[in-house]
């Protein structure tokens, strides 16, 4: 999967999901919620990492949800984690302030998707 | 020296005629021996003339009787005896009818005038007492004659000298004991042809005789017993005004006096005794005349050699009324040897006795010493113990902060060990000052309603990952009739607890095995109706206790094996505290072991008030999955899960279906293998309410699987866990997944909760605080937390900047020189109240964590208090309350 | 829950301790057992010789009651032929020898040296032994990899990599030889011996250190760049795999809509598969039915991604255990016996490097096959990683199909 141009990216690639598990409707769902879930503690955990400075936690934290939103398909949820995470590991408070809102709207767009 | 009449044959007879007693010529004259005659009828061996009777009349009386004895004619005399007994002489001669009486001795004697010499029959010689038979000089006669018959005796004979005429003369003798007179008779000359001799007789009446002879046999004895006793006897005489002394042979030797000095007066009778003694005597035996008092006395002499001995002088006094003489009679006894030993006795009683004080004394200075010793010693532990509180608290608080830290693994892993380092070190100053005051008695006990399950979960919580550590699997037994509260001093519960499972831990290790196995039960019976006991039993399977350590397992300073003290650490005190605890709140500990096998500590602790548990419906109904049916598991969850759901199920794993049922059932899962797991993965993902029971060797598997789930280890489930998680999970139905919200996705990146980066703190907290490295400690977790902090080393400097300046919060060491905390508390309050100034918040940071301090600290006007060693959590949930405020 | 076995008595130890009172290191057996099981005390002369003869074990730790008498063990040792390959020495001394065990090591006597009498530091122990084994075994990797996972490998490069280390060793062992005969060269006086200690201290040996080090580097260097073509050709296989992804996986997509079952299909139709054989009918159903058997490990600590990639396993027949850390997964692999490894790189506590260092030294997981599976760039990492020896590299978050094919591949490499 590339991540590297946004544009090509979606928010929720179906396709993923079905190629690792096939048409199981509910695991999928499941899977899907459980991402949810994770994101939503995760999103809150970065929050509190970005106010307090603590930009390593942040890279760690981006890194988790990362593999999980590659998993499920989020691929443009993947891509701002990605961009997130270089920009944690370059102390560059202000990309990642931007990234982290970004990241918090797709999330939205991303649960949108998932209640469609 | 034997009489004649001993040769003559007597027999003593009683009243009826029974033979007493008979002499050795009677023996012979009889041919027997004396056993077999004794008690026999007299008339069986001699044959009287006369048939005698009982009652001998006069006429037999002082009368020979003819009598036949073996065949022989004798006579026998018949003299009457004291006490109603008669002695039979039997006389060889036939009666004749002589002028002389049967009844005399009589002996016979020539003189010859010109020798001036005697000649004596035997008898003779034995009534005057001399062995000299032959050529015997008047003097010698004279000499046995009493002294004033002397003369009458010479003057008989210078008559008889000269006319040859016969004389008779009433005499008496010395040695005889009796008073009754001889008869002296001179029958005149021999014959006319011989001038120069003069015959004549001495006769001497035999009953007097015989007693005579008895007499001097028990003279001879008394002599002999004075002798062998080395006791002399001796008299005073008192007629008129002087006094004469007699005493005798002994007392002569005992005095080492000649033989002849055997009288004299008070003089020669005192010129022995030792100078410093002589008044004393001389007044006793004054005293003694004067008062008719018997003398008795102790008093020491000076032999003619110098030597001195001690003697006991006792005298018996006497009045003869007719020659109004009076006579003290007496006895002295050498006591020298006694007096000797008596002497040492008291030297070494003297002896004994200073050395008993001189001992006594030693021991009553040891056992000061060690009292004092003894209270040195708790003084200086408890001192110690403070001393060293105070910077192990510091260093504790040092290394929390820098936990806070960001820490390589390494590092943090050295932290981590100094830290349960710093913290094994406090607890182990915990003991000893607790020892201290269990022993001093001044630990009082805080009794209030608790809840006996939480504390039991509390226990579990914190040994759970020390036993896991270890390799020890822990299991939990809870009494499903366990009260759900109980009165009792819950600290020192959860302190007895502590230790007796720490030390199962600890020792549960055994070589022979891999694992280990502490089991605790807690139950509650009835006694009566009025008290019920908690009994607590806490089990090992470790090294066991020997039975000679299992009887000192209770004092302090005592582990099963001084080895297993380098092997398993521990101050020994541990055990020592459960004991005085357990007997404190009334309670007893029996301990069972055995070597290699394990021990088992069982604890009961009477509980007078307790709240019975309640029955609290959370669920309809309860299904329980579990591939084991019946298994004290099961049936503990079963006993607990009935105070929660009346309804509970059981099906095997493999009917649980995955799917959100939708109703208000709760599932429980339990896992107990790597089998269940693997059954469980063919399920597809449990999206349902479930609460899981695992089994805790495969916990990380259990908890990989159900990351989000609630589960529990089935082996340490208490009411307290199982009751917090069926309500937990119960609440949780209505924050189910799907209710996920758009919202929960919007992020804050500005608002800064954390106190780190804030300006909002602005005022200054005030650190009262004696110690430097404390002062900076709390310097740096403050600053950490946000807040601005200013510094007073003292109450006093305390004071004076709270006064001058503004302040947000106070926070203040108790103990310090100068003004401690709780009197600038107090200052601070009274000048708040004068000045009617809004009263700010006082923080104590307390050293000691017991209770009585922290209600002290209230009661002097202190808003809260932390106890060392301050953590930055504990900083941070005060300030937060307090703070502003 | 169960306590490591504290038997010190493996048959081919790659550490022995010897030394002549085993209660005294009661302390010292536990660390060190605790680092590494294939290790094994011994206290019998002719059983250190034997043993060391027979297994050549890579650390010889010596831990006599002095350090005269430990000397005197190894230079027995030595004369006897016992110590001819390779291998760390480490001197376990007592605490008042420390000065003269420190001399020992400056002298070469020993590698390094270890106060175990007190024992303060437990973790330097470990990390002395972590090192030696590291050291000892860096030329032993060079063949491991070789023998084990890159099999497949020119055999111009394996050759080289042997040839760099050998020259390594025998160049380590030459200014080792130079050094000792430095050691040992004495005056003629005293005045003349301090003269040459001086020299030697001031000026020979760090020109010997300097010359070690420089040729270490350029040896490492060597082995990197010999490495690193290795590695290459790993990611190439990687890349490969990654590059045929798209192409599998839209195939796949048009076999479920025409047909309901596809799965059975779809990797048989894969031609592009780094050195896959041809897959026909026949084999692909012996193969499965191997692979039914498969006992494999996931090592993911995203859960969401580690059920997937289990239950996509699971799916398949396999039986899967899946950890979220490694230290679990090392737990359980020293206990049960595993046919794979899918193993995540970045994990906290232990990433998935030092994961597979620790798995390495588990007896029966020398060769074990990794599959590692990480979404990161980090060339360097990976590299590295490779060098322990890696089976495959999936990109997450992969198919399903280049999972399986992995797991294939795996399967028929062994």
């Amino acid at each position: 999967m590339e991540i590297s141009i946004l544009e090509n990216l979606q928010t929720l690639n179906e396709d993923v999901m079905r190629e690792l598990l096939g048409d199981d409707i509910d695991e999928i769902k499941s899977f899907r919620q459980q991402f949810l879930v994770q994101a939503k503690g995760s999103l809150q955990k970065i929050a509190g990492h970005y106010r307090q400075d603590n930009l390593k936690e942040i890279k760690e934290e981006a890194h988790y949800l990362k593999t999980s939103a590659k998993a499920i398909g989020a691929e443009r949820c993947a891509y701002y984690l990605q961009a997130l995470e270089d920009a944690a590991l370059d102390l560059e408070k202000q990309k990642c302030r931007a990234y982290i809102e970004s990241l918090s709207i797709e999330i939205k767009n991303v649960f949108r998707a998932c209640n469609n | 020296m034997k009489l004649d009449i001993t040769k003559t044959p007597a027999v003593l007879i009683s009243q009826n005629l029974a033979i007493l007693d008979l002499n050795d010529a009677a023996l012979s004259l009889f041919n027997k021996q004396p056993d077999a005659l004794r008690a026999t009828p007299i008339d069986q061996y001699i044959k009287f003339s006369k048939e005698i009777s009982n009652n001998l009349s006069d006429q037999w009386l002082n009368h020979t009787v003819a009598a036949m004895v073996s065949n022989k004619q004798v006579n026998i005399a018949f003299l009457p005896q004291e006490q109603n007994t008669y002695l039979l002489m039997i006389l060889d001669q036939p009666a004749c009818t002589a002028a002389t009486p049967q009844n005399y001795v009589t002996g016979s004697w020539m003189y010859n005038i010109s020798e001036k010499a005697f000649q004596l029959s035997n008898t003779c010689a034995a009534l005057l007492a001399l062995d000299q038979k032959t050529a015997v000089p008047i003097e010698r006669i004279l000499n046995s004659f009493r002294e004033i018959d002397r003369a009458l005796v010479l003057n008989a004979f210078k008559e008889a000298d000269l006319d040859k005429k016969p004389f008779c003369l009433e005499v008496h003798t010395d040695h005889s004991l009796d008073s009754s007179a001889m008869q002296f008779i001179c029958q005149g000359l021999q014959d006319e042809s011989t001038p120069d001799i003069l015959k004549g007789i001495l006769k001497r009446n035999v009953y007097s005789q015989v007693l005579n002879c008895k007499l001097y046999e028990q003279n001879e004895r008394r002599r002999r017993a004075l002798e062998g006793g080395r006791i002399g006897t001796w008299s005073a005489a008192k007629s008129s005004q002087s006094l004469y002394f007699r005493w005798d042979d002994q007392t002569c030797k005992l005095l080492h006096l000649p033989l002849k000095e055997n009288h004299g007066d008070l003089a020669s009778w005192l010129a022995q005794i030792h100078p410093q003694d002589v008044q004393s005597v001389k007044d006793a035996i004054e005293h003694s005349f004067n008062t008719n008092l018997d003398f008795e006395r102790e008093y020491r002499c000076i032999l003619q050699n110098g030597e001195s001995i001690y003697l006991y002088a006792k005298g018996v006094l006497s009045c003869d009324s007719a020659s109004g003489t009076t006579f003290l009679d007496g006895v002295i006894i050498d006591h020298t040897s006694i007096y000797e030993a008596r002497t040492k006795l008291e030297e070494s009683n003297l002896l004994l006795e200073a050395k008993v004080k001189s001992r006594t004394a030693e021991l009553n200075q040891a056992v000061k010493h060690a009292e004092m010793a003894s209270q040195s010693k708790s003084e200086f532990l408890s001192m110690m113990s403070h001393e060293l509180r105070t910077p192990m608290n510091a260093i504790i608080g040092a290394l929390d902060l820098l936990t806070h830290q960001d820490n390589s693994f390494e590092e943090q892993e050295l932290l981590d060990t100094a830290a349960i380092a710093a913290n094994n070190l406090v607890s182990i100053l915990n003991d000893i000052l607790d020892i201290n005051k269990i022993e001093a008695g001044k630990l009082e006990l805080d009794c209030y309603d608790f809840d006996v399950s939480k504390m039991l979960n509390n226990i579990i919580v914190i040994f759970g990952p020390i036993a896991e550590q270890k390799g020890v699997k822990l299991k939990v037994v809870e009494a499903k009739d366990m009260p759900s509260e109980l009165n009792g001093d819950e600290n020192r519960i959860r302190q007895v607890m502590f230790n007796l499972v720490s030390n199962a831990i600890k020792f549960s290790v055994n070589d022979s095995k891999d694992n280990g196995l502490v089991s605790i039960e807690l139950s509650c019976t009835k006694v009566n109706s009025l008290v019920s006991k908690l009994v607590i039993v806490v089990k090992d399977d470790g090294i066991g206790i020997d039975e000679d350590t299992l009887k000192k397992l209770f004092t302090p300073f005592t582990q099963a094996d001084k080895s297993t003290t380098r092997r398993f650490g521990g101050t020994g005190l541990g055990l020592a505290i459960c004991g005085r605890l357990v007997e404190l709140m009334g309670g007893g500990i029996v301990v069972n072991s055995e070597l290699n096998v394990g021990s088992e500590f069982a604890v009961n602790i009477p509980i007078w008030n307790f709240k019975t548990r309640q029955k609290a419906l959370l669920y309809p109904c309860i299904n329980i999955y579990s591939n084991e049916h019946h298994s004290d598991h099961i049936e503990q969850l079963l006993d607990k899960l009935s105070f929660y759901c009346d309804n509970v199920t059981q099906q095997p794993i493999g009917h649980l279906s995955t799917k959100a049922s939708g109703s208000h059932c709760l599932d429980i899962l339990i896992v107990r293998s790597m089998t269940d797991i693997h059954e469980l993965d063919t399920k597809p993902v449990i999206t349902q309410k479930v609460l899981i029971l695992y089994q805790q060797d495969i916990l990380s598997q259990v908890k990989e699987r159900f990351k989000s789930a609630f589960k529990l280890d089935i082996d340490t489930l208490t009411f307290f866990t199982l009751e917090k998680y069926l309500t937990q999970l119960k609440e949780q139905t209505s924050i189910a997944p799907e209710t996920l919200q758009e919202d929960d996705f919007i992020v804050d990146l500005d608002t800064n909760l954390e106190p780190n980066n804030t300006t909002s703190h602005e005022l200054p907290l005030l650190i009262v605080e004696d110690n430097e490295f404390n002062q900076k400690l709390m310097v740096k977790q403050l600053s950490r937390l946000g807040y601005n902090c200013e510094l007073a080393s003292d109450g006093i400097q305390g004071l004076k900047m709270w006064q001058s300046g503004d302040y947000a919060l106070v926070l203040t060491d108790c103990h310090m020189p100068g003004m401690d905390g709780f009197e600038l508390t107090k200052h601070i309050r009274k000048l708040e109240d004068k000045d009617k100034k809004q009263a700010i918040p006082i923080i104590a940071v307390t050293g000691a964590a017991m209770k009585g301090d922290q209600e002290y600290c209230l009661s002097v006007g202190m808003s809260d208090f932390i106890s060392k060693p301050v953590t930055l959590a504990k900083f941070k949930n005060a300030l937060e309350r307090w703070y502003g405020n | 829950m169960t306590r490591k076995e504290v038997e010190h008595v493996e048959r081919h130890p790659k550490v022995v301790l010897l030394c002549d009172d085993v209660e005294e290191l009661a302390g010292v057996t536990d660390v060190i057992s605790s680092q590494i099981t294939a290790f094994r005390t011994l206290n019998n002369f002719s059983d250190m010789h034997e043993v060391i003869v027979d297994s050549t074990p890579l650390v010889i730790i010596i831990a006599m009651s002095t350090v005269s008498k430990s000397v005197e063990l190894y230079s027995r040792l030595a004369k006897e032929g016992a110590l001819d390959y390779p291998h760390e020495n480490i001197l376990l001394c007592e605490n008042r020898e420390s000065g003269i065990g420190f001399r020992c090591c400056m002298k070469n006597i020993f590698r390094d040296y270890f106060i175990y009498k007190p024992m303060y530091e437990n973790y330097r122990l470990r990390m002395i032994l972590h090192n030696a084994l590291l050291r000892s075994k860096e030329a032993h990797d060079i063949t491991n990899i070789r023998e084990e996972h890159f099999g497949r490998i020119d055999e111009d490069l394996k050759q080289l990599i042997d040839d760099a280390a050998e020259y390594h060793q025998s160049a380590e062992q030459t200014l080792k030889d130079a050094r000792e005969n430095l050691q040992q060269a004495a005056g003629i006086n005293e005045v003349q011996t301090a003269l040459i200690q001086d020299l030697k201290a001031q000026h020979i040996d760090p020109l010997l250190d300097k010359l070690e080090s420089q040729l270490a580097d350029s040896v490492s260097e060597l082995t990197k760049r010999l490495k690193n073509k290795q590695f290459s050709v790993a990611e190439l296989s990687a890349l490969l795999t990654e590059k045929s992804i798209p192409h599998t996986s839209q195939h796949a997509v048009q076999l479920k809509e025409s047909k309901p079952e596809p799965k059975r299909e779809a990797p048989s139709k894969n031609e592009g598969f780094l050195d896959l054989p041809p897959i026909n009918d026949n084999n692909m159903a012996r193969s499965e039915q191997r692979l039914k058997n498969s006992k494999i490990m996931v090592v993911e600590d995203n859960e969401i991604y580690r059920e997937m990639i289990s239950k996509i396993l699971r799916d398949e027949g396999h039986e899967v255990e899946s950890v979220g850390s490694g230290l679990t997964a090392i737990k359980m692999l020293r206990k049960h016996k595993y046919d794979l490894i899918f193993m995540d790189l970045f994990m906290p506590e232990l990433d998935g490097y030092n994961t597979t260092k620790n798995i390495r030294n588990i007896p029966n997981c020398k060769s074990i096959p990794i599959i590692a599976l990480t979404s990161n760039k980090n060339k360097d990492l990976i590299r590295k990683w490779a060098s322990l020896g890696l089976a495959a590299y999936i990109a997450k978050p992969s198919t399903k199909q280049s999972i399986l094919k992995a797991v294939e591949k795996c399967n028929l490499a062994h």
